[in-house]
This record gives C-alpha cells, sequence and structure tokens, in this order.
C-alpha cells in the first residue's frame, strides 16, 4: 500500500472516533484547566487558596496515606493469593481463578453495602465477637478509617493478583530446581528468586493500584467519616456543597498530576522492557 | 476506492466541522417542554409519606399532574441549577434559614397574586415564601439502651461528652447548629441573636470527636438511632412521632428545642411553573393542611386546619411558650447563610 | 511451578501455612458476596445476617417500586445505547489502529486511552462543568455521552488485541480481488471479530451498567441510574432492598463474566 492510500484508510476508520474523543473528552478536561485559572480571568485564586487552605493540605496527606496504605495492604494480599495461584495445576488455578474474578467483577456499591452490613456497630463481626466474648461488643469499624482500608482493600486486590501472577508463572522452573539443589531453604529461595524475579508483576500491579487508589470516591464516601474525605470527595464538595467551581477544577488538575507522578514507575518499567 | 464512503478532503472537512460544532448547536436548542408534571424536593423517609398520603395524592387525583418526589432540599442545589440555567426543580421545602437566604440570594420565583387565602394564614407570606407549618427539633434517643437520666435532654447537656459520653448527630448545617451550640455555651435563649460565630464553632470544636454524623438527609437522624450507629441523635419532633408510628419506640425531648418555620418556594425559572403555583396553593389549603399535619404532628399554618388536628398529635406540637425554647430568626440567616455554611462546611471536614 | 522440588517438611510446612493464608484471603474478598446474597432473600423487616426465614420479598418490593424500577430501566437504557454508539465508533478505529501508520496515532490512541489512568472524579468533573456550560446536564444524553467515552477505551484494548490476531493476508486477498475499504471491512474483518465484538459489547454494557461516579455528576432527578440511586440509598437510608439490588448487580456481572469465560474458550487463538 502506498503512503496516500494508508492515511485515507487511516483517516476512514479513526476519524469519527477521534472527532468525538476531542470534543466529548478532551474538550472537557482542558476545560477543568481552564475553569481552574477562573476562565478568561486567568487568576491563580484558586490555587494560592487551596495551598493555604487546612482542609485541602489535610485532604491531600489524607489521600496519600490512604492510597499508600491500601496499596500496600492489597499488594501483601494479592501476592499471597498470586502464590497460591502459582502452585496449582491448570485446572485447579482456573478454579481458584474464579474465586478472584467474582469480587473483581462486583461493583464497588455492593461491596461497599455489603460491609455496613459487615462492619456496623451491631453488624456481624461485632456480632460474633459478642457472642464469642460473652459481652456486648460495639468496636467501630465503618465510618472511619479502618472501613476505607478494608473497603479499598477488597476492591484493589484482585488488580494485584493478575500482574504478580503473570510474573510469577513467567519464572523459570529450573531456577527453582537449581536453588533447592543447592540446599537454599525455602525462605531463602523466596528472597532470592522468586521475590526478584516477580518485581515486575509487583511494580505492574503496585503502580496500578496506586494509580486507583488515589482517586478513589465511593469508599471514603460511603465506609469512612469526614475526616476520611480523600481528594476526589474534596472535587465533590466543591462541586456541589460551596459551588466553587475553580476550586473543585483545581482540586481535579492537582489530583490528575498525582495520578500523573505515581505511574511513572510503571511506563519506564514498561520501556525498559520493551 | 470507489464506495459511496470515500473521503474527500471537502467532505471530510464538513462532517468534522458540523461534528465540532454540535455542542454550539445543542446549547443553543435545548428548550423546555410544557408537562403535565412537576418536581417537589422534600425531606424524605417517614416525612415524604407524610406529605404524601397527606397533600400530594390527593392533588395528583385532583390535577392529573404527577409529582415526582425528590429527597434533601439543597440550597446549593438550586445555586446550581440557577447558575447553569439547568432548573430541574419546581417546589422546594425550605427550613427558614435556607428560605430566607434563598429568597436574599433571588432563587425564588414571585407568587401568583390572589394565590393563597390570606384570612386563613396565621403567618402571612412574603413575595416569594409561604409558611408551611412550624417545627420542633431537638434531642432524641432510643430509651431501650440505657438507665433513665443517661441521656442528654437539653442542648448544655448534648455538648457535655464527659457526663454523656457516646456518638452524637447534628445537621450539616450551620442553622440550628450553631444556635445549638451558643445555648450549649451558656447563652439566654432571648440573648441568641445576632449570633456570635466564632464561640459557637469553639462550643462545636469540644464535641466534634463525639459526631458519628454530619446528617444531610433528615431520615438519617433517626435511622443511624435505630440501628445503633449513634447514641443521641438531633431531630425533629414529627420524625420521631413518624416513626414511632411504625412501632420504633424512640424518645424526643421537650425541655428544650429549636422552633422554626418551614417555607414552601417555587425555584426560579422552574420548567413547571403553573403546576408548581396551583401545587404550592393546594398545600396550604386547609383540608391539606389538616391531613398532612396531623400525620406529621407539626404546627399548621392554616387557622382552619387547627381545630382538625387529632388529640394524639397535639401532643407533639412546638411549644413556644417554654422559655427554655427558641424560635430561629430568619432574617439573621437570610443575611448570613452563605458565608456561615462554607465556613461550617469546610470545618466539619477539618 | 510443580511441588516435586520441595520435599524437606520445612517447605511442606510453609507451603500450609501459605494455602492457609491463601484461603483466608479468598474469604475476605468473597465475604461481601456471601452476606449480600442470603440476605437477598430474606424478609423485608430485618437488617441482620444470616436471615432467618427466606423469602423473594425483597425482589418483590423492588420491581413494584417506581423508585427503583425507573432507574433500573434508566440504567438498561443508557447501557444500551452507550454500547451499541461505543461499537459503533470503537470497532473501526480500533481497525485503524491495529492495521495503519500515520501520524498522531501515539497521541489519538492515547487521548483514547486515558480515561483508563484519570481518575473518574476528574473525568466527571470536565463532563460536569462542560456540559453545564452546554445546558444537557441531568439529560440522558449527557449519561450516554459520558459513558461512550469511559467505555471507549475498554473497547479500543479488546478489539485491537482481537484484530492482531487475525490473519491480515485475508485483507490484503480481498483487496486484491477489488473489495473495498469499507466493504473487505464488513465481509472480511467482522466476520471474524464475532468473539471480540460480543465480549466488547458484553463489557462496555456491565461497565455502563456499573457506572457510579460519572453518572452521580452527570444524572438529574429523573434520570438517575441504579447505581446513583443505589448511592444515595446507600448513604441515606438503610433499607433491606438494597441487598435484592445488590444481589441483581452481582448475578448480571456473574452473567457476563461466564460468557466471557466462554468466548475466551471457543476461541482458540487466545491463550
Amino acid at each position: 500500500m502506498n503512503r496516500a492510500a494508508e492515511l485515507r484508510g487511516a483517516a476512514a476508520f479513526v476519524t469519527p472516533a477521534t472527532l468525538v474523543t476531542l470534543t466529548i473528552l478532551a474538550a472537557p478536561l482542558l476545560y477543568i484547566l481552564y475553569t481552574s485559572f477562573e476562565g478568561p480571568a486567568f487568576s491563580t485564586r484558586a490555587y494560592s487558596e487551596l495551598l493555604g487552605s487546612a482542609l485541602f493540605r489535610r485532604t491531600l496527606s489524607t489521600t496519600l496515606i490512604i492510597a499508600i496504605s491500601a496499596s500496600a495492604l492489597s499488594l501483601l494480599l494479592g501476592y499471597i493469593i498470586a502464590l497460591h495461584l502459582a502452585r496449582q495445576t491448570p485446572r485447579r488455578r482456573s478454579l481458584y481463578m474464579v474465586l478472584v474474578l467474582l469480587p473483581f467483577w462486583t461493583s464497588v456499591l455492593v461491596k461497599c453495602y455489603a460491609f455496613t452490613v459487615i462492619l456496623g456497630r451491631s453488624g456481624l463481626v461485632n456480632e460474633v465477637l459478642t457472642w464469642a466474648t460473652g459481652s456486648q461488643v460495639e468496636l467501630a469499624l465503618i465510618l472511619n478509617r479502618i472501613g476505607v482500608l478494608i473497603g479499598m482493600t477488597n476492591y484493589l486486590t484482585p488488580f494485584v493478583v493478575f500482574p504478580v501472577l503473570a510474573s510469577l508463572m513467567a519464572i523459570d522452573e529450573s531456577v527453582y530446581r537449581a536453588a533447592a539443589v543447592m540446599g537454599a531453604k525455602p525462605s531463602r529461595i523466596f528472597r532470592t528468586v522468586t521475590l526478584p524475579l516477580s518485581l515486575p508483576g509487583i511494580i505492574a500491579g503496585l503502580s496500578s493500584v496506586l494509580v486507583m487508589a488515589l482517586g478513589f470516591f465511593i469508599v471514603p464516601a460511603l465506609l469512612g467519616g469526614p475526616r476520611d474525605a480523600m481528594l476526589s470527595n474534596l472535587v465533590d464538595f466543591y462541586t456541589r456543597e460551596t459551588l466553587d467551581w475553580s476550586m473543585a477544577a483545581a482540586v481535579g488538575v492537582l489530583l490528575l498530576g498525582m495520578v500523573v507522578l505515581a505511574i511513572a514507575p510503571l511506563s519506564v518499567l514498561r520501556r525498559r522492557q520493551s | 476506492m470507489t464506495t459511496r464512503f470515500n473521503l474527500t478532503r471537502r467532505n471530510f472537512l464538513t462532517s468534522s466541522a458540523s461534528l465540532l460544532a454540535a455542542p454550539a448547536i445543542l446549547r443553543a436548542g435545548r428548550a423546555t417542554a410544557a408537562s403535565n408534571s412537576l418536581t417537589f424536593v422534600t425531606w424524605g423517609g417517614s416525612y415524604r409519606d407524610a406529605v404524601y398520603e397527606g397533600g400530594i395524592k390527593s392533588f395528583t387525583e385532583k390535577t392529573g399532574i404527577e409529582v415526582t418526589i425528590i429527597d434533601t432540599p439543597d440550597l446549593a442545589k438550586v445555586k446550581a441549577q440557577v447558575m447553569t440555567g439547568n432548573v430541574e426543580w419546581d417546589v422546594f421545602d425550605a427550613p427558614g434559614a435556607l428560605g430566607a437566604s434563598g429568597s436574599k440570594e433571588g432563587y425564588w420565583e414571585t407568587f401568583d397574586e390572589g394565590l393563597f387565602n390570606l384570612d386563613d394564614l396565621a403567618i402571612a407570606p412574603s413575595a416569594d415564601l409561604v409558611p408551611f407549618y412550624t417545627w420542633a427539633g431537638g434531642i432524641a434517643y432510643d430509651p431501650s439502651k440505657r438507665g433513665e437520666g443517661e441521656y442528654p435532654r437539653n442542648f448544655v447537656e448534648y455538648f457535655d461528652t464527659e457526663k454523656f459520653p457516646g456518638r452524637r448527630t447534628f445537621r450539616d448545617r450551620p442553622s440550628e447548629t450553631l444556635e445549638a451550640a451558643l445555648l450549649a455555651d451558656g447563652v439566654a435563649p432571648a440573648d441568641l441573636y445576632p449570633l456570635d460565630i466564632d464561640r459557637a464553632f469553639a462550643a462545636l470544636d469540644r464535641v466534634k470527636s463525639s459526631v458519628a454524623s454530619w446528617v444531610g438527609a433528615t431520615p438519617q437522624t433517626i435511622t443511624l438511632l435505630q440501628t445503633g450507629e449513634v447514641d443521641f441523635s438531633y431531630t425533629y419532633a414529627s420524625r420521631v412521632r413518624t416513626t414511632n408510628a411504625a412501632g420504633a419506640g424512640m424518645a424526643f425531648s421537650f425541655d428544650q428545642t429549636l422552633n422554626g418555620l418551614e417555607y414552601l418556594a417555587v425555584v426560579k425559572g422552574s420548567p413547571n411553573r403553573e403546576n408548581a403555583m396551583k401545587f404550592v396553593a393546594h398545600m396550604l389549603s386547609p383540608e391539606v393542611q389538616a391531613a398532612t399535619m396531623d400525620l406529621l404532628a407539626n404546627a399548621p399554618v392554616s387557622k382552619d386546619a387547627v381545630p382538625l388536628l387529632s388529640e394524639e398529635s397535639r401532643k407533639w406540637l412546638p411549644n413556644l411558650e417554654n422559655p427554655n425554647n427558641v424560635v430561629l430568626n430568619d432574617a439573621w440567616w437570610a443575611d448570613n447563610f452563605e458565608d456561615v455554611t462554607r465556613r461550617f462546611k469546610e470545618w466539619t471536614l477539618l | 511451578m510443580s511441588e516435586n522440588f520441595i520435599r524437606d517438611p520445612q517447605s511442606r510446612h510453609l507451603q500450609w501455612m501459605g494455602s492457609l493464608l491463601a484461603f483466608a484471603v479468598y474469604v475476605f474478598l468473597l465475604a461481601p458476596i456471601a452476606v449480600v446474597v442470603p440476605m437477598a432473600f430474606g424478609s423485608a423487616n430485618e437488617l441482620s445476617f444470616p436471615p432467618s426465614n427466606y423469602s423473594l420479598e425483597l425482589f418483590r418490593q423492588f420491581l413494584s417500586s417506581s423508585a427503583w424500577t425507573g432507574p433500573l430501566l434508566q440504567s438498561a437504557k443508557v447501557a444500551c445505547i452507550s454500547t451499541v454508539i461505543v461499537l459503533l465508533m470503537g470497532v473501526p478505529a480500533a481497525y485503524g489502529i491495529a492495521r495503519f501508520q500515520f501520524p498522531g496515532r501515539g497521541l489519538i490512541m492515547g487521548a483514547m486511552l486515558s480515561p483508563l489512568i484519570i481518575p473518574s472524579v476528574v473525568t466527571a468533573l470536565g463532563f460536569y462543568l462542560y456540559f453545564s456550560y452546554l445546558r444537557i446536564n441531568g439529560t440522558t444524553l449527557a449519561l450516554v455521552l459520558g459513558h461512550v467515552m469511559h467505555t471507549l477505551p475498554y473497547v479500543l484494548v479488546m478489539i485491537v488485541a482481537g484484530i492482531q490476531k487475525l490473519d491480515r493476508n485475508l485483507e490484503f486477498g480481498a483487496q486484491l480481488m477489488g473489495a473495498g475499504r469499507f466493504r473487505m471491512f464488513r465481509t472480511v474483518v467482522l466476520p471474524q471479530l464475532v468473539p471480540s465484538l460480543i465480549g466488547a459489547g458484553l463489557f462496555a454494557f456491565l461497565i455502563s451498567f456499573d457506572e457510579v461516579v460519572i453518572s452521580w455528576f452527570l444524572s438529574g432527578p429523573t434520570t438517575a441510574t441504579l447505581p446513583v440511586k443505589m448511592y444515595s440509598a446507600i448513604r441515606w437510608e438503610i433499607s433491606p432492598i438494597i441487598a435484592a439490588v445488590s444481589t441483581l448487580l452481582t448475578g448480571i456481572s456473574l452473567v457476563v463474566c461466564l460468557i466471557m469465560v466462554a468466548l475466551k474458550k471457543t476461541t482458540p487463538a487466545q491463550g
């Protein structure tokens, strides 16, 4: 095919979607930037007010703390599952895989509702503890940080399992055998073989989970207390509660910036692999 | 390339241009259709059921106009709708501070001449607000959980987290909440206004860690109590009464209450303005007032409705004679609601 | 990893520990579903688990209340329309991206895929502000447009993967025989793509049907979708009907998930 024909063909197929993407996606995103600088007035009022606002600084640190701890917890749980799956025969693996896929496909709202039933003050966990200890137990497990972390970890764990499992499966079995023959203890094999060789999966999983965690909205709103609001909730707050759209937009721009920073390791990794 | 899809440079440009121009066409071409419906924003849960049974049902039967009921009136949403020119709500069920502030900001339509029977209304309507009833807000608790005397029964006690430990609620708006805080801090009911805002926030700072929820949707003031998520709750006499009608067994303290007017207002630019006007007039007719207020146990504005209330409902009516009680000053809130709300909302998240 | 290299008792011990931990995590992951589904078959007046007696009462209440069926139909409507639009737009685009080299290809692909990493609240805010300016906030149109952009990247990824597995020579052959580009696309490419098309369509439908954040920003009082209604219901009222709705959503996810697994099995090319 010659160059001109190639271009014509590409244009014919790609143009409609491109135009829609420009008008319906790119335009709104640029509009956020525009609004964050107060439109034609071009003022940095929103940004300077944000940086001086105790609420914003607190929410920023809450977001970082929650996102990092939820990602770390998900990595731990996801790794445990991935190790278990990697050890199974293909048949049993696809069976166990369903146990990861089903929660993966479950709506976040369903999970949040279930956790209010499980973790509420007179919820399942407290009931069981009350029955087991024989005295009234009313642990506060939702509407606080614990609830948010439990909800987010539950949601994010499957996203770690897939990439970690892929890199575990890619490890050549002879490496293990060699290590075992040399007399290495299992803990040492894990430390010196499994862990380093699954590092690409860990980085991929962690990075994607961190990106998702930074933008969480539903879980902190439903399972967190007022002080567990994350940046997403602050966007909602400025949009609906105080109707300061420039502030909402500025928070959105900063949140997007953080996500781009979080994704950097992943793209570096991709580039190194290719 | 001979298909009819062949893209020449010219038709490519024209089709792109029309796609890019689509947003502008959309913006220009949006019109509102005349309809046989209206949207009423009100307070949800058992209250919503009572208003439906007492007034909305008969309105639809009489006029054939369908009423879409939306929960939780919110002045910020009214502002957003008016700002974007995309008004979705027609009639707004407004507690005093919200009604008065909205009136000052110009969010309400002026009522049509002769819409109300002024002789029947105990409190006269203004140009854009008509009183709907008087309510009483105060402290509720589940009497099955603790012993007698272990519940706060006035605002000083409600703010005393040492003597009455437990999780509490407040509304997610400064009106009512700041009044309660100043009462708790020792201001006499008669000396509340103008509110000392800094002092109120200082008093609220002291209970903040015991507040489980800043409630937006009124039904939550009582469901949180029922599920045991909170130990005491700031709610309304009518809410407790309607919930108890379903066998809930909650208690409400009449030792000290905040009392306010509830208004009805028609949102500026309401897409169903005519229907909305008819609806507001209907809700203020003596029969509807009697039926609704008998269910809610709020004080009707229609004088003719008062004798129609049942003995049982009268027990729950706001008592303006009690010197501990406060009547909210809507005029003060008209001037201060927007600024104080912003400070309050940011403070609740801090 | 096979088991044969692990012989000594210490490793066996560790393996048991590992399995035990893994089962604990499986339980944690599945707990929400395990609790919600039985509750949905409980009675209407209790909020406890496990329910004391079982019935279909909650489903009956759900399906007879217009406050819930309205949003259910709205979600179905939005999801169907968005799926059709996103396929009409996304499948040709995926073909163009997979088969042609052209300037700006990376940029265009990046823009279309960007909703995958941009937090939904940011996209939602953009739509909200922009659609407010266009005065279409709160309409079904706004929801559909938002959902189309939100599902486009998934469709693109799945269809590009499907196309890359096709034999390109068939396409060259058809063109040599004189078929125009679009005719070739319709008669040669699309029929081979059917499994990917079904998969992408189901995926788009499910994502749209479950989407909360964008819908939360864009829907109005008469256009609320099921997830939006559910979000406010969880936030503001405690109704056991939510358990029935949750079970319905989980059921839909499960069906879509099973169809996808089945599709994967019928496509030998996919490993």
